[in-house]
C-alpha cells in the first residue's frame, strides 16, 4: 500500500467521517503546504499583523508576513493603516528590507522603483528614457503597477490583514464571543515591551494544535502542575466560535481543587519541589471577574495568551511543511507603571517564550512529533478523541475538541473532505 | 522587582583601556572558565560565577535595536539562577544537546572601585543526538565584574543575541 501523499492531494482520503483522527501526510506533504498558502493564508481569513502602536505615527511601518508572504504594515499620511505585499512590481525584489521604521517613500534597491506607504507607485526612473532613448511605452499606467494592496482593518488596537477580497468582515470572521473577550482582554490602549522570537523544525499546525490542547498542559509541563498555574482539572471551558476555527480555552478561579489525588499516576508530577523565589510565579490579575485565563486562538495562525501578568501575542509564520518561525510579542499596557511592565519582562521570561519553563517543552513536544511522523512518508494517522469525536462547546478542558473545531474548517477550506 | 537594569553599551576598541596583562589574564580566564563550565553542564556551579545578587539575561539584538525591554531569560539574584539549575535538572524535559563556546577577544574598561564592564564575543554550537552540529548562539557577552578580594565575580552578565530567533529552544544558559 502506498503512502497517502505519493496520491494527488485532490484524492486524499481522510480517516474517518469526522475530525476525531488527522492524517499524518498534512503535516509533512508540500504539495499540501503549498495549498494552504494558497487556499488559507491568501483566502477569506485574516491574519494577525501587529499592534495599532507598533506603527503610531505616519510613516510608520513594520514587515511581518501572511503565511509565507512578505507584508507590510504602514501608518499612512492621513492616519490610515495600509498593508501591501512587500515584493516590487517591476521585478519582483524585496522593497522593505528592515524589521520596522518610518519613511516616506520606500524604495526598491534594484531599480529604484519608490511607492508611498499605501503601496501606491510614485516614481519610476527613466520613466520618459533618457535623451530621447527607452522610456516605458506611452501607455504605461503607473497607478497600475502598485505593490499588491493587503485590507487591513483592526479590533481593540490589533491589526489583522487579508489578501482575499471574499473575507468577511474582521468582526465577522472572528465571531462575538472571541471580539467580546478580544475587548475584555485588551480593554485599553497597547504598548509593545520586545519580541521573542524561536524556529521550530515542525509544521505551524503542530504549534497550533499545541495551543487548542488543554490535555498536554499538566502533564508535559511538570512546571504547571506543581506551581498551580494551570491544571486539567481547573475550572475552564472551551468556546469556539466560525463553525469552530477560533477557540478561547478559560480558566477560572475555584475555591476547592482535589488535584493531587488526579496526578497520582503521572509520572512528571513531583509536588516535593520549591522554588526559592517565587516572584517568577507571583501573579497579579489584571481583571475584577473570576477569569484567570484565556488562552485564544484565532485562524489560522494567530495565538494569543492572557493570565497574571502575561499579556502575549503569537504569530505562527510557516516557512516549508517541517518549519515554522513563531514571533512573541510582549504587550503591555499604555498606562502601566515601570514595575509593572519589568514584572512582565521578568515573569514571560522565565515562564514563556524559547527559554521559558512552561513553553520550552512545546518546542521540543513538537519537533519530536514533526521526527516521528516524517518517517513511513506520512502514512498514519492521529487520534484526537477527548471529550468526544464532535465539535462544540463544552464546560470543562478535558477535551481536544478546539483541534477538532481546527480540522473541521481546515478542511473545508482546503476540500479534503470526511468519509462518507 | 521595580524595574529593570538597563542595558549597558558595549566596550568598544575607542573607549577600552589598556589594563595590566595580569588582569586581563584573570578577566579572560573567568569567562574561560565559566564557558568551561556550561559546556561541561556543570549546572550546579554557574550561579557561583555570580555575585550573590548578580543579573543574568540573555537579551535579544532585535529589542536592543528598538529600544523595548524584553528578554529571552532574566534570572536577578542566586536564588533564581538555582530555581532555573532545579527546574533544567528536575522539572523540564529538553533537548540534550553537546554545547561549545567559543570566546572572542575581551574589550576592557576599568570602571573604578575594583570594577570592570568587559565586552567579549561569543559563539555557541550545538550538536545534537545524531552528531549533527549547528550554531545555536553568536552575540557578546556585556559583563559587569567585580574584584570581591582577588576573587572576579560577575556584577552583570548580558547576553545580547544577534540569533534572536532562537534555534528550537533555549535551555541552559549562554
Amino acid at each position: 500500500m502506498s503512502a497517502p501523499h505519493a496520491n494527488s492531494i485532490d484524492r486524499l482520503q481522510w480517516p474517518g467521517p469526522d475530525d476525531s483522527a488527522v492524517p499524518y501526510t498534512v503535516y509533512v506533504d508540500e504539495e499540501i503546504f503549498r495549498r494552504e498558502q494558497e487556499r488559507i493564508f491568501q483566502g477569506p481569513v485574516w491574519s494577525y499583523l501587529g499592534l495599532e502602536s507598533e506603527v503610531l505615527r505616519p510613516g510608520d511601518f513594520l514587515s511581518t508576513y501572511i503565511g509565507t508572504t512578505p507584508v507590510v504594515l504602514n501608518r499612512g499620511r492621513d492616519g490610515g493603516l495600509n498593508g501591501f505585499v512587500n515584493r516590487c512590481a517591476h521585478r519582483g525584489a524585496t522593497v522593505v528590507r528592515e524589521r520596522r521604521g518610518n519613511c516616506k517613500v520606500h524604495t526598491c534597491l534594484y531599480h529604484q522603483w519608490s511607492y508611498d506607504a499605501e503601496g501606491n507607485l510614485v516614481g519610476i526612473p527613466y520613466r520618459r528614457g533618457l535623451n530621447g532613448a527607452g522610456g516605458f511605452p506611452a501607455d504605461f499606467r503607473p497607478e497600475e503597477h502598485g505593490l499588491r494592496k493587503v485590507r487591513v482593518a483592526a479590533i481593540q488596537g490589533l491589526v489583522f490583514g487579508t489578501m482575499s477580497a471574499e473575507a468577511p468582515p474582521l468582526e465577522t470572521f472572528l465571531g462575538d464571543t472571541i471580539c467580546d473577550r478580544l475587548r475584555r482582554v485588551f480593554n485599553r490602549p497597547l504598548i509593545s515591551l520586545g519580541y521573542q522570537r524561536q524556529r521550530v523544525r515542525a509544521n505551524w499546525k503542530l504549534m497550533v494544535e499545541n495551543v487548542k490542547d488543554s490535555y498536554h498542559g499538566a502533564l508535559l509541563h511538570a512546571f504547571n502542575s506543581r506551581f498551580g498555574f494551570f491544571r486539567s482539572t481547573q475550572r475552564g471551558d472551551v468556546r469556539m466560535t466560525s463553525g469552530g476555527v477560533h477557540g478561547i480555552l478559560t480558566t477560572y478561579s475555584t475555591q476547592s481543587e482535589q488535584v493531587a489525588s488526579a496526578f497520582d499516576q503521572v509520572t512528571t508530577f513531583k509536588p516535593s519541589l520549591t522554588l526559592e523565589d517565587m516572584s517568577v510565579v507571583r501573579f497579579t490579575r489584571e481583571h475584577a471577574d473570576d477569569i484567570v485565563t484565556s488562552i485564544i486562538s484565532l485562524f489560522p495562525s494567530c495565538l494569543m495568551l492572557h493570565g497574571g501578568t502575561f499579556l502575549i501575542i503569537r504569530q505562527v509564520r510557516p516557512k516549508s511543511a517541517s518549519e515554522f518561525e513563531m514571533v512573541w510579542t510582549i504587550v503591555g499596557f499604555a498606562d502601566e507603571d515601570e514595575e509593572r511592565k519589568a514584572l512582565r519582562v521578568m515573569q514571560t521570561a522565565n515562564l514563556l517564550g524559547p527559554a521559558g519553563y512552561v513553553s520550552m517543552e512545546d518546542a521540543e513536544a513538537i519537533e519530536a512529533t514533526q521526527t516521528a511522523l516524517s518517517g513511513e512518508g506520512g502514512g498514519g494517522q492521529g487520534v484526537i478523541a477527548l471529550g468526544g469525536r464532535t465539535v462544540e462547546n463544552q464546560d470543562h478542558l478535558v477535551t481536544e475538541v478546539a483541534i477538532r473545531g481546527f480540522w473541521k474548517g481546515y478542511r473545508r477550506l482546503m476540500g479534503f473532505e470526511a468519509q462518507p | 522587582m521595580t524595574a529593570l537594569a538597563k542595558i549597558a553599551a558595549p566596550v568598544t576598541d575607542r573607549d577600552a583601556a589598556d589594563v595590566p596583562w595580569e588582569l586581563e589574564r584573570r578577566l579572560t580566564r573567568l569567562n574561560q572558565q565559566y564557558c568551561h563550565c556550561l559546556d561541561a553542564k556543570r549546572l550546579e556551579d554557574w550561579p557561583a560565577f555570580f555575585a550573590e545578587d548578580g543579573l543574568y539575561r540573555i537579551y535579544p539584538r532585535e529589542n536592543l535595536e528598538a529600544g523595548l525591554p524584553a528578554c529571552l531569560l532574566y534570572l536577578d539574584g542566586h536564588k533564581m539562577m538555582r530555581d532555573r539549575v532545579l527546574c533544567l535538572r528536575e522539572v523540564i524535559l529538553y533537548a540534550d544537546n553537546a554545547v561549545r563556546h567559543f570566546l572572542g577577544a575581551p574589550a576592557i574598561r576599568d570602571e573604578g572601585g575594583g570594577i570592570y564592564a568587559v565586552t567579549t564575543n561569543v559563539l555557541v554550537l550545538h550538536s545534537d543526538i545524531e552528531g549533527h552540529s549547528s550554531i545555536f548562539c553568536a552575540g557578546e557577552y556585556r559583563d559587569r565584574i567585580a574584584d570581591r578580594g582577588g576573587r572576579l565575580v560577575f556584577l552583570e552578565k548580558t547576553v545580547v543575541v544577534d540569533t534572536f530567533t532562537v534555534p528550537s529552544h533555549l535551555s541552559h544558559p549562554v
